[in-house]
């Protein structure tokens, strides 16, 4: 090996990467979309916020202050991204402490990053060549993707 | 052809470990320069053993019969 890489995610990216990332993270989690005006059908007791901490500001993308929710139960969770540009989580629901919703929460966030790090990886690799010819979860939850490529 | 490999670790929290391998010298900084492009943010680089080797293309030439 020559040399190890070790990067902190960050999602400047535009909604619909974002969007994608985030309905693949929340399905994991077993949510669903929700439809409609879900955030009355939640009698919620309790709300948190968590941002995401690596989303980067990009003021020249046009749609801002866009969000996605979905639902598991009792519980909702929205990804949003503020007027700022920032990315985040909203996770509301009933019978359920604030310290509970905010790990459901801190879950979402990491399915994210973790989503639209694979998905940006993926994507860009191919572009450059590279074929990915293993792929694999642990049981931590860490993706592992080995890819090549062939020069002369 | 030379097979150059990665091995990608994406962690839960989404911090991306990368591994170069096959590529002897400096030229693992190529990919190391398009994974930080593609991540669009610096990273840590730990350079392993293989780095300070030579790369396999590159030859040293001593010609012992030039004459003063």
């Amino acid at each position: 090996m020559s040399a190890i890489v070790v990067i902190p995610i960050l999602i400047p990216a535009a909604w619909p990467a974002i969007a994608a990332a985030a309905a693949a993270a929340a399905t994991a989690l077993g949510f669903a979309a929700a439809k409609g005006k879900a955030k009355t059908s939640v009698k919620s007791s309790t709300e948190v916020e968590l941002a995401v901490s690596n989303s980067e500001a990009f003021n020249d993308e046009v749609a801002l202050g866009e969000q996605l929710t979905f639902a598991k139960g009792d519980i909702q969770i929205t990804f949003f991204r503020n007027s700022r540009g920032k990315v985040g989580v909203k996770v509301r629901g009933s019978g359920k402490t604030e310290e509970q919703l905010r790990t459901i929460g801190q879950q979402a966030v990491n399915g994210l990053t973790q989503q639209y790090a694979y998905h940006r990886l993926v994507t860009e690799l191919k572009k450059q060549n590279f074929t990915v010819v293993d792929e694999k979860v642990e049981a931590d939850g860490t993706v592992r993707l080995q890819v090549r490529t062939f020069k002369d | 052809m030379e097979c150059h490999e990665l091995e990608i670790e994406i962690k839960p929290d989404g911090q991306v470990v990368v591994h170069v391998k096959g590529v002897k010298g400096a030229g693992c900084l190529d990919y190391v320069k398009i994974l930080q492009q593609v991540m669009r943010a610096e990273g840590k680089v730990e350079r392993t053993s293989e780095f300070y080797e030579s790369p396999p293309n590159v030859e040293t030439h001593l010609d012992e019969n030039v004459k003063e």
